[in-house]
């Protein structure tokens, strides 16, 4: 409708400009064209080579004999340069091994082995003991024996062991109580066997535990590596790790077209603002439910029903909203301002918007819900100089063709709202007059 | 009068007569959809200006395999596009929210009974962001989803933009219908 109106009439409008604009443009073209180089056109490039053929020729003729000198110039001048270059080239600092510079930041004891290369014969055996390949992340050097077998590993390396993951990965250390699920998610922890004494737990998130068997709440979503090292009397007996996905939850949001429910029909068009959401579930209240996008529901009766919306996620998580449609929410109200400034160009038949707003050249009241509306103006004495039955016509100040007198009026309103509810107001505006506004 | 094809090769070289012929041809058009996407004639006319010499200078980019005029269109989209993002910030933005909200029922414009010299004015009217969304999706046919790219806003704030551009323009057509049939003469 508005769109096929529009498209219509202005996708081919033709709209012919001034001819100022014309003048104006083609010479600011002409300027362009002229800067732009084409070998068959005088342009800029030709009028610079001109120039500085005429400056070079000033030049010459004014020192004479000076052709050599001039040849000489060059050389000269781009010998410093090269040599410069060079010499920066050289300054660089040899090419640092990164595998070097990330070893310093570990926590090492043997300080022998930090230079053995990454791919080792020593790297290569550890690798084969651990599952998850997970071993290239371990820096040679460090003494990593079967933790089963109960030697003293990781006592130095605690910080970098959270940065490694663990070694010795055993998956069936750690029991949770879910795997997945969606944010935000609790999981409780407990280690299998229970022969140890102290246990620390990392989770992934930043988070530590002491605890035996903790509870941990992941807010965000994510992968988050969970590590148990559990010690007995000090000495690390083993170590396991559990991986915990969780999942975005989406977020249900929408809106209800028209606003305020002032349409008298009852039919709402939902507009679907819902993230992260893949399939959703709108419950209109009076029993319907649609699994639409952006359903148009009608209400067979009342309107005064909430709408729910549950929003799916790609992962199954979900979130509900509900949005209440009160019948009473939809504040009917009809106000009324106590002065106004007319035009003084003639009247203008009471229309008023947001221009002659900002004047206030129009005397009118801000509504909503109203149906029914008889607004009557009188002067001082009674007499009867304004009325209109259409709220979006209001007063222009005008009786008869004339402006009338600044001063006091009297204005008198009578109508129902949508609701059926009846209001009749009564108030004075006083009519402002501005000699030096025309 | 040239055909398309001797402007564009005329173009091509840079020639003075066909330059001045595709003025002739298509300022209108184009001066049609700059003055869409502006809040007025003489922002049109920049808006006009940069497109015809980004047309006049890309020229040689035109492939041929599309229509002439869609792609002359799609430059002056695109040069409004960038006008607009260049202008946002000097833009006052006006809070209508106010008025939206008195959305007036579902009815049916008689295409007849507007002038598009009205269509453009209520055009103009509308607050800068409402009429770019407009303009794109009514008028352009873009989804929302891209309109969010080329304007880099959300995807709702597009279709809650162009549901409130809607209602806006309504209120407006709707004064305007009743001014007009109250005062069958001279209109404003």
């Amino acid at each position: 409708m508005l769109r096929d109106l529009f498209r219509q009439k202005l996708e081919k409008a033709e709209v012919h400009s001034s001819p100022s604009f014309e003048a104006e443009f083609f010479r600011k073209l002409g300027r362009k064209e002229f800067l732009r180089f084409d070998p068959l056109r005088f342009n800029a490039w030709y009028a610079g080579v001109i120039i500085t053929a005429a400056a070079l020729g000033l030049i010459f003729y004014l020192n004479g004999s000076s052709d050599n000198e001039a040849d000489a110039v060059l050389p000269e001048s781009g010998r410093p340069a090269a040599g410069l270059i060079r010499e920066t080239e050289e300054s660089l600092p040899p090419r640092i091994n990164p595998w070097e510079t990330e070893q310093e930041g570990k926590d090492i004891s043997e300080d022998s082995a930090v230079e053995e290369p990454p791919g080792s014969q020593r790297y290569g055996r550890l690798g084969s003991d651990v599952d998850g390949g997970q071993a290239p992340l371990i820096p040679p050097g460090t003494e990593i024996k079967n933790a089963i077998n109960g030697q003293n590993i990781f006592q130095k390396t605690d910080g970098g062991s959270e940065r490694l993951r663990s070694p010795l990965q055993h998956s069936d250390l750690i029991m949770v109580s879910q795997e997945r699920g969606c944010s935000p998610l609790k999981v409780s922890f407990r280690a299998r066997s229970g022969d140890f004494n102290r246990y620390r737990w990392t989770f992934g998130d930043g988070g530590v535990s002491e605890e035996a068997g903790p509870d941990w709440i992941f807010d965000m979503e994510g992968e988050y590596t969970v590590t148990l090292h559990a010690y007995k009397s000090d000495e690390l007996q083993a170590v396991g790790s559990r991986v915990i996905r969780v999942f975005p939850r989406p977020l249900a949001r929408f809106e209800i077209i028209p606003e305020n429910g002032e349409l008298s029909e009852n039919r709402i068009r939902l507009i679907n603002y819902s993230v992260n959401a893949v399939r959703f579930t709108w419950d209109f209240g009076d029993g319907h439910i649609s699994g639409l996008y952006e359903p148009v529901h009608v209400y067979r009766e009342g309107r005064d029903h909430s709408v729910k919306l549950t929003a799916f996620s790609e992962e199954g998580c979900t979130d509900t909203i509900i949005v209440s449609r009160l019948p009473d929410k939809p504040e009917n109200y009809i106000e009324f301002p106590n002065a106004f400034l007319p035009g003084q160009n003639g009247p203008t038949g009471g229309f008023y918007s947001a221009s002659s707003d900002d004047a206030a050249t129009v005397f009118h009241p801000v509504s909503s819900g109203v149906t029914n509306y008889q607004l009557k103006i009188f002067s001082k004495l009674g007499l009867l100089i304004f009325e209109s039955n259409d709220i979006n016509i209001g007063w222009d100040g005008y009786y008869k063709g004339r402006l009338c007198q600044a001063g006091v009026y009297i204005w008198k309103v009578r109508g129902t709202y949508i609701n059926g509810e009846t209001f009749t107001r009564m108030g004075d505006l006083t009519l402002l007059k501005n000699t030096d506004r025309m | 009068m040239m055909s398309d094809q001797e402007i564009i090769s005329g173009c091509v070289r840079h020639e003075r007569r066909a330059q001045k012929m595709l003025y002739d041809k298509y300022s209108g058009f184009l001066l049609g959809i700059c003055l869409r996407y502006a809040s007025d004639r003489a922002e049109a006319e920049d808006i006009l200006q940069d497109s015809l010499l980004k047309i006049y200078f890309g020229i040689d980019d035109f492939t041929g395999s599309g229509s002439f005029t869609g792609w002359l269109r799609k430059i002056a989209v695109n040069t409004a596009i960038t006008h607009y993002h260049r202008n946002l910030k000097f833009r006052y933005s006006v809070d209508i929210e106010e008025y939206v909200s008195t959305e007036t029922g579902v009815s049916s414009f008689e295409e007849d009974f507007f002038t598009s010299d009205e269509l453009f004015r209520v055009l103009n009217e509308l607050p800068a962001g409402y009429r770019m969304v407009f303009n794109l999706y009514a008028i352009e046919g873009y989804k929302h989803r891209e309109i969010a790219k080329i304007l880099k806003i959300d995807t709702n704030t597009s279709k809650s933009q162009y549901c409130r551009a809607k209602a806006v323009i309504r209120n407006k057509l709707e004064k305007l219908r009743t001014l007009k049939a109250n005062y069958p003469a001279g209109g404003r």
